[in-house]
């Protein structure tokens, strides 16, 4: 076989199942896999989960975050990275915005929340970091200013 | 979920069109387009280079795949607001029946669906995904014409080719896509195998473009590569006779591209740090590396660009800027109107 009609073979997928989209490819190898197809009734699920229950994708426009929507967040499962983000995100908003006082309350009450969770996993402890960086810096920013107030 | 849960085909929403991208290509005037880019192109850099007179944005590729079977995918891959439009996403499959299903899904958030036929990445290549498609020409014409056959004119399907060494074998491709309802076509003028540090083939659009017209006047093609400068719109679209020309590279760097600043504004800087505070969801690294872009674009010295890439967080990045620049933030007045660097 020529290096060209190696590289096409390698680049044409195979469909196996047109219901499923089940797919037959090469790789460089020569190896044959298969991606799995998803049955009418896994997409009807994930019809339902996509349009009834998160309600499309996720929406974000300007102003979206609040207190009401952080608390309601909250409730999610936070051993998931993606949970734990929308509540660091009103975190990285309120030291944007220099709120220190603000923000360290609420860094306190993120660590409480991420707690059980920081189970030795590096990317929790990421996090963990985090907030602690933001809460010594937003207690010195605290000082500063009210010796600036003082002066 | 019984199957007596099943999701009525009533309750999936019709495909949206808020802003059709057609119209705009076919309105007389060039049209700019930010092209999507791995990992990129998400909400607060589209929102960005709205900001600066971009006509069309991108979404970066989605695995049709992932999207139509994994929530979490769907999560991370594709965030939206109201003000998101005209939005192209773009669709990385290599399957009709995924297709179809992505697009059942996306259709009603987005303005169009294009199908990458261009990324020439190995792992993507090898799944019969990208660039592939463009060497899978049954394959890819199949999936338009299924898309266009299921939803006429109320979907915009484009797609996004490189071209073949046998340029004819291009001309062909096109003027098949054409004829299954392809809306419009956009030409990245290298091969699979050209570098991007080779010069873009505007000989090859060219030829690509009049071939199309010739057969079907009113198709839109847009040029794809070596846009950088506003100047670069004019000299592609006058060369190539094109209706739109697409910047990727370039407006990374500089997404003021299209409002004709030759180098990046420091009002990006301040807006894009607003846009991904405020929107959310966006890896720090991506915003590390999305700042990065903008200040090389801008000159500054390297030593002091190397302290940036030092941080380790976003408050750690944010103190940085803080530290040698005068952020404003949006509540201040004359937040992202600067265009000089303001150093402390």
């Amino acid at each position: 076989m020529s290096e060209v009609e190696r590289h096409n073979v390698l680049m044409k997928p195979q469909t196996l199942d047109s219901v499923t989209g089940e797919v037959l490819v090469r790789k460089s190898t020569g190896k044959q896999r298969i991606r799995k197809g998803q049955t009418v009734e896994q997409y009807n699920e994930q019809l339902y989960q996509y349009f009834q229950v998160e309600k499309g994708p996720m929406q974000t426009p300007e102003g979206w975050m609040s207190q009401d929507v952080m608390n309601a967040s909250e409730k999610n499962d936070l051993s998931l990275k993606q949970n734990r983000l929308v509540l660091l995100n009103w975190a990285y908003k309120m030291y944007y915005l220099g709120e220190w006082d603000k923000c360290d309350k609420y860094c306190l009450h993120l660590k409480d929340l991420f707690g059980p969770y920081n189970l030795g996993k590096k990317k929790i402890q990421k996090e963990m970091e985090e907030l602690d960086y933001m809460i010594e810096k937003c207690q010195l920013k605290v000082v500063a200013k009210q010796l600036q107030d003082n002066l | 979920m019984n199957t007596q849960d099943e999701l009525p085909h009533s309750l999936i929403p019709e495909p949206r069109r808020r802003n059709d991208p057609l119209q705009l290509l076919l309105n007389g005037k060039t049209t700019t387009i930010a092209g999507p880019m791995v990992r990129y192109s998400k909400l607060p850099f589209r929102q960005l280079v709205r900001d600066y007179n971009t006509d069309i944005v991108y979404s970066p590729m989605i695995l049709a795949r992932e999207f139509v079977r994994n929530s979490n995918a769907r999560l991370f891959d594709f965030s939206t607001n109201y003000k998101d439009t005209p939005l192209v996403v773009q669709v990385g499959v290599n399957n009709v029946t995924d297709l179809l299903k992505f697009v059942e899904m996306v259709a009603p958030y987005v303005d169009a669906i294009g199908i990458n036929c261009g990324c020439p990445i190995r792992e993507q290549v090898r799944e019969g995904i990208g660039c592939a498609l463009i060497y899978n020409e049954e394959l890819l014409i199949d999936m338009v014409h299924a898309v266009k056959r299921k939803y006429g004119d109320k979907l915009r399907l484009e797609t996004k080719i490189r071209i073949h060494d046998d340029l004819q074998r291009t001309l062909k491709l096109c003027l098949n896509l054409c004829s299954v309802g392809v809306d419009w076509l956009t030409i990245h003028g290298r091969t699979k195998v050209t570098r991007s540090s080779q010069p873009v083939k505007l000989d090859a659009i060219k030829f690509l473009t009049t071939g199309i017209h010739e057969k079907y006047p009113d198709k839109p093609v847009v040029a794809n590569g070596d846009c950088f400068h506003l100047d670069d719109v004019k000299r592609i679209q006058e060369y190539t006779g094109v209706q739109g020309v697409m910047a990727v590279r370039g407006i990374l760097a500089n997404p003021a591209l299209f409002a004709g600043y030759d180098k990046c504004p420091w009002s990006c800087i301040e807006r894009f740090w607003y846009y991904a505070i405020e929107f959310g969801g966006l890896p720090y690294q991506l915003i590390q590396h999305h700042l990065f872009c903008m200040l090389e674009n801008m000159n500054i010295s390297k030593d002091l660009i190397k302290e940036m890439m030092n941080a380790k967080s976003l408050p750690q990045l944010l103190d940085w800027f803080d530290d040698h620049f005068y952020l404003k933030r949006y509540t201040d007045s004359n937040f992202g109107e600067t265009e000089e660097i303001p150093y402390r």
